[in-house]
């Protein structure tokens, strides 16, 4: 039974001192035992005999000699079953402390002065402090940039009132800071949910027991929803694969702003444009294909336009381009640079001139206002014209 | 309720501190000053405590709550109205809760008032042990959202808690600066009130 | 020392004697409102009082003034469970010298008592 715990375990104990009281205990009891047993034997074979007239036979007193020795022995043998107990409490030990080293959790325990007692093996592994270095340390001593008042009274709480404590992700972000390996997003250390709970010892001594769960992935995922919740809320205002608006945004938008242009009496003009021969490409090369160039083509448009201009994705190869601020003249302008730029660039994954468009221009002016439908209806009819006439051109009302 | 005179008076005096205790530990969490009214306290059976809070049966309340056992045995239960507890957190919460999604929102709200009813109780109850010298060990916090019936049901079944009497505390509090007030209701319940004054009235009668 | 102690409380005052030091040094007179109060300031002229905040008619800091215009000498606790930043400043600026802490122990009322020797 002795060889279950190894000769370095016994000696770490008896370092310890854990044998001590136990030791001492059988030593005196041995002691005290040998002595009375001593005395006894004397009393009765020297005193109290003689002055009986019983006879002891020789085997009588070797019985008796047997048994007092027998008694003489037994704290040698309390100390063997103390060896034993010894023995299934190093396995309990080593069980629990395989069991706080098992878990997924950070576990370390603390005093009220915030020296560690104990470090476990997650943490280790997270922080890089061994749980030789941590131990007997404090808290602001292993961590340079602690900053966590939170923790401090909820470990004092927790000790004085042997109250446990929660300390959450949601209103405390984190009590160690522990950098990550791999930044999520916008964090840099890792989110943390914790709490704290008192334990006492048989010295009536109470330490606060702080549990650390890594809650960094569900935090960045809650997160991560919450933004693409945002953006698909402004995805309904837009075409997913140009990035221009859609055409939903483009009449609630269109109305508020002709009334503006009536108020600052402003010039607004319209151009409508549409690539030539779309569904040719489309056929041709596949949907791929046309999907990037009318991505391309979208982005050439945006270029030209500036940022108080609205660009709408009207329909399969349609768009329009709300120009304010400018005239005729100025609208003109623009659709020529376009048609220009349109030309010579190579959208991809086409060649220089493989794409071309048509453009048709209409105005809204103070001296001849017309209805958001007019406007559109007039651009739509000289892009007609511009296709009517061989493409690859600007049409203008006259 | 048999209660004489100085008994009633002791369970005053212990809702004015442990209320008290309660709103200075909100005035450092909110960085605010914390006005609160002077509490109402009754005693009242277990089974009668819904009726006793006059809250109407409909409203949803956040309740946190934490056991105790020891020399007293019985819970602390610290309410808010759904409405007051939500400002709670989202002032404490700030900016970013703007950002979270409806099932994030109820669960960002349910970690934070578990936290803030954590911190209230543990002081709350220190005020048991240090006025009554009950020493008392706590459990972790429970948290629930419902009607009043729906919360008292619940902890009835964790408790086997109809013939115990309950405490109810009652207070309306102001946070000044961020402008917000709530009521809050303290309610313990506990095995006998008699054995938790017992400490008490050996040390004064002890004069 | 003579010791008087306003408090509407009778367990708080109770309280209070039991934790006081029973050294024979310190004389302790309760009142339980403000002309009780004063009525004991007179008669038995205190070097210490100790006021509860929250009493029903008058908060302790306005109890202090009251018995300030008495023209007394001794020095003003103020004994509160309420211990937010605010009012403890408003406590001391309005010229109580500590303020003690409820609920009251043995070691708090010693200290206290140190203190104001």
């Amino acid at each position: 039974m002795l060889n279950s715990l190894n000769a370095r375990e016994y000696t770490q104990r008896w370092k310890s001192g854990l044998f001590r009281t136990p030791l001492r205990i059988v030593v005196a009891v041995g002691i005290v035992v040998f002595t009375v047993e001593f005395l006894l034997m004397t009393l009765l074979h020297d005193v109290i005999l003689p002055l009986t007239s019983i006879t002891v036979t020789d085997r009588i007193w070797s019985i008796v000699d047997a048994v007092m020795l027998v008694v003489l022995v037994s704290p040698a043998l309390y100390f063997l079953v103390f060896l034993r107990m010894q023995r299934d409490f190093a396995e309990l030990t080593r069980l629990f402390a395989n069991l706080t080293d098992t878990l997924m959790i950070g576990v370390l325990l603390v005093d009220t002065d915030l020296r560690v007692h104990r470090w476990n093996q997650w943490l280790e592994r997270k922080t890089g402090i061994s749980s030789q270095q941590a131990c007997g340390k404090l808290l602001t001593e292993l961590f340079a940039d602690f900053n966590s008042p939170r923790l401090l009274s909820a470990i004092e709480l927790c000790i004085k009132h042997k109250s446990p404590q929660l300390i959450s992700q949601t209103l405390n972000r984190y009590v160690l800071p522990i950098p990550l390996v791999s930044p999520m997003h916008d964090l840099k250390l890792m989110q943390q949910q914790v709490s704290v709970s008192p334990l006492t010892n048989s010295r009536g001594e109470t330490l606060a027991a702080i549990s650390i769960n890594d809650v960094t992935e569900s935090v960045a995922k809650s997160s991560a929803l919450a933004r693409l919740a945002a953006k698909m809320e402004s995805q309904s205002n837009r075409d997913q694969l140009t990035g221009a608006y859609n055409r939903h945004f483009l009449w609630s938008w269109l109305a508020p702003q002709l009334r503006q242009s009536v108020r600052h009496s402003q010039a607004l003009s319209c151009l409508m444009l549409d690539i030539d021969h779309f569904k040719r490409i489309n056929d041709t090369y596949g949907h791929d294909v046309g999907d990037a160039v009318l991505r391309g083509f979208a982005e050439i448009l945006h270029e030209q336009m500036r940022d108080s201009d609205i660009l709408v994705r009207y329909g399969g190869e349609e768009f329009v381009a709300l120009l304010t601020h400018a005239d005729a003249a100025v609208a003109l302008e623009i659709a020529s640079r376009i048609l220009e730029r349109v030309r010579t660039t190579a959208i991809a994954p086409l060649d220089v001139g493989d794409v071309r468009c048509s453009i048709g221009v209409s105005s809204w002016m103070p001296e001849v206002p017309c209805s958001a439908e007019e406007l559109l209806k007039e651009a739509d009819r000289r892009l007609y014209h511009a296709k009517h006439n061989g493409r690859d051109q600007v049409a203008m009302g006259q | 309720m048999e209660l004489d005179e100085l008994d009633r008076d002791a369970l005053r005096e212990l809702a004015n501190v442990g209320l008290s205790r309660a709103a200075t530990q909100l005035s450092e969490l909110l960085n605010d000053h914390i006005e609160m009214t002077v509490p109402l306290v009754q005693v009242v059976p277990y089974g009668q405590v819904t009726q006793a809070l006059q809250l109407d049966s409909h409203a949803t309340v956040a309740a946190v709550w934490q056991s105790f056992s020891g020399q007293s045995e019985g819970t602390s239960m610290l309410m808010f109205p759904s409405e007051d507890s939500k400002r709670l957190v989202h002032a404490l919460v700030g900016p970013s809760v703007q950002e979270a999604g409806e099932d994030d929102l109820r669960g960002i709200e349910h970690e934070a008032m578990m936290e803030i009813g954590n911190i209230i109780i543990t002081s709350g109850m220190s005020v048991i042990a240090d006025m009554l010298g009950q020493e008392v060990q706590m459990s972790l916090p429970g948290y629930m959202e419902g009607t009043l019936p729906d919360i008292m049901a619940q902890r009835s079944r964790d408790n086997a808690g109809l013939d115990m009497q309950a405490i109810i505390m009652f207070t309306h509090l102001k946070a000044v600066q961020r402008e917000i007030e709530g009521r809050m209701v303290m309610l313990m319940s506990v095995d006998s009130v008699q054995v938790l004054f017992d400490r008490l009235h050996k040390l004064l009668r002890g004069l | 020392m003579k010791i008087l102690i306003v408090d509407d409380s009778m367990t708080s005052r109770m309280l209070f004697k039991v934790y006081m030091p029973k050294d024979g040094e310190h004389e302790l007179v309760e009142a339980a409102n403000l002309p009780d109060a004063l009525e004991k300031m007179r008669e038995v002229q205190p070097d210490l009082v100790i006021l509860d905040y929250n009493m029903p008619e008058h908060n302790g800091v306005e109890m202090a003034q009251a018995m300030l215009g008495e023209g007394s000498k001794a020095k003003f606790v103020l004994l509160t469970a309420n211990t937010q930043r605010t009012v403890v400043d408003s406590a001391l600026a309005a010229g109580f010298i500590q303020v003690l802490e409820k609920p009251v122990n043995a070691a708090k009322i010693a200290a206290l008592l140190a203190q104001v020797a």
